[in-house]
């Protein structure tokens, strides 16, 4: 089966940044940002902080963007850039970093490691939870079409097409079902997010 | 949402899935430059928070470590103030100048080389002298047919003929395509097949000498097929 990636999506993204489009650096920040928060949130508590360096290591990331010549992943080059800033930031305040330094070879396997999400604050544990319960219920209560075509994507990573060859549907529907996922899903997410 | 709308939005939610082509990638950066970003797009209906949404509904189902701050509007205010990428008019309009310029002259001296080295190389040629050839043709100047060739015919000679080049193989293909020749001339009187066909076998026996002489084993390497009336084989 063919591996589906983001990467492809970053790597296009990246190019046209490249080119001197500033709009796809924007979506690469819409997308991005909350992962790179929780990497600075490691090194830096304070939350204004994080977002402050967060902004900083973006910055930094589009005027060294020419230099990125696509060797490794996008992301994993951004989490350098941000493990650099958030480092650079406490040795300019005189404060050690963090003592569990995170090797940044490690970057894809810290974002899923459980026992950094627990040294999370505790108000963005608290909206995690939320947001993976409200994620959740919507899950359990999409039509079985749209939820098999979500999971298959979201939780096993198949491509469109390995997708639409499981459930014996054109490629079309498949995309189509996942949009509607998706829709029914981020009305429960957007309602979530102003309340909190 | 409007039909447009809609589709504009699968479009963001399968480039989530990096599933879009160029053209769709082109018309969502087009939209999200035509909306700007807002304060907060996390928060609103827009391309940009669409897309913000998905990717966190992404990264939370895949149990990411997620911080919740809004900065892409500061960012992107940053990001406005700088200069972007591969877009510096002066330095562009320079490098294309150049490039435009060095590209012409490239292509003039190469044109103006192969015609030196090929007027060289065909003045050079000469595969009758030539020993490491192993089998020689000779060309044909179209100025050496019209003045006939270096054995003259005599003065009576006036053929009406067509005459083309037969190549008898080789390994070097300086040969031309097959020439009509025509020769006429006014002030000569006619001559007969007779005279012709003796004239022609002198000829061949020349060249035959000048075969053995040379080493050259084997066919003739080439011959001028002269038809006059009938065919003249040559073996």
């Amino acid at each position: 089966m063919k591996e589906p990636s983001t990467e492809l999506t970053d790597h296009q993204l990246v190019l046209r940044v490249q080119k001197g489009d500033k709009r796809a650096f924007d979506l690469l920040v819409l997308k991005y940002q909350f992962k790179l928060q929780a990497i600075i949130g490691r090194f830096i508590r304070d939350v204004d902080e994080v977002a402050d360096v967060t902004q900083e290591a973006f910055i930094k990331a589009y005027r060294a963007i020419p230099s990125f010549r696509g060797d490794s992943q996008f992301y994993t080059w951004l989490y350098r850039v941000a493990v650099n800033t958030a480092k650079n930031h406490l040795a300019s305040k005189s404060r050690r970093p963090a003592s569990s330094d995170i090797d940044i070879e490690d970057a894809e396997q810290f974002t899923n490691n459980e026992r950094l999400i627990d040294e999370a604050t505790p108000e963005n544990a608290l909206l995690r939870e939320e947001l993976a319960a409200a994620i959740n219920d919507c899950l359990s209560a999409l039509p079985e079409d749209l939820r098999t075509a979500l999971t298959l994507r979201e939780f096993e990573g198949l491509s469109y097409e390995d997708i639409a060859a499981v459930m014996d549907c054109p490629v079309g529907t498949v995309r189509s079902r996942i949009f509607r996922a998706r829709e029914f899903i981020d009305e429960s997410v957007l309602s979530l997010i102003k309340k909190s | 949402m409007n039909e447009s709308k809609k589709c504009l939005t699968e479009s963001i939610s399968a480039l989530v899935d990096s599933e879009v082509s160029e053209l769709e990638l082109h018309r969502v950066l087009k939209d999200l430059d035509a909306e700007q970003l807002s304060e907060h797009p996390l928060l609103d209906d827009s391309s940009a928070g669409k897309w913000c949404r998905y990717n966190l509904i992404s990264h939370s189902m895949a149990e990411t470590s997620l911080g919740f701050s809004d900065i892409s509007a500061a960012v992107s205010k940053a990001i406005d103030r700088e200069e972007a990428h591969g877009a510096n008019p002066v330095r562009a309009s320079l490098h294309a100048l150049s490039f435009s310029a060095l590209g012409r002259f490239a292509v003039a001296a190469s044109v103006a080389m192969v015609a030196i080295l090929g007027v060289q190389q065909f003045n050079a040629m000469d595969p009758v002298r030539d020993k490491s050839f192993d089998i020689a043709e000779m060309g044909i100047q179209s100025a050496e047919q019209a003045q006939g060739p270096a054995i003259q015919f005599p003065a009576d000679f006036r053929p009406v003929v067509e005459a083309r080049s037969v190549s008898a193989g080789g390994k070097i293909k300086t040969s031309q395509h097959p020439v009509l020749v025509r020769v006429t001339n006014s002030d000569r009187q006619p001559v007969d097949d007779r005279q012709v066909r003796s004239f022609l076998s002198e000829i061949l026996e020349i060249h035959s000498i000048n075969e053995s002489d040379l080493g050259i084993p084997g066919m003739l390497p080439f011959a001028r097929h002269i038809e006059v009336g009938e065919e003249i084989g040559i073996e």
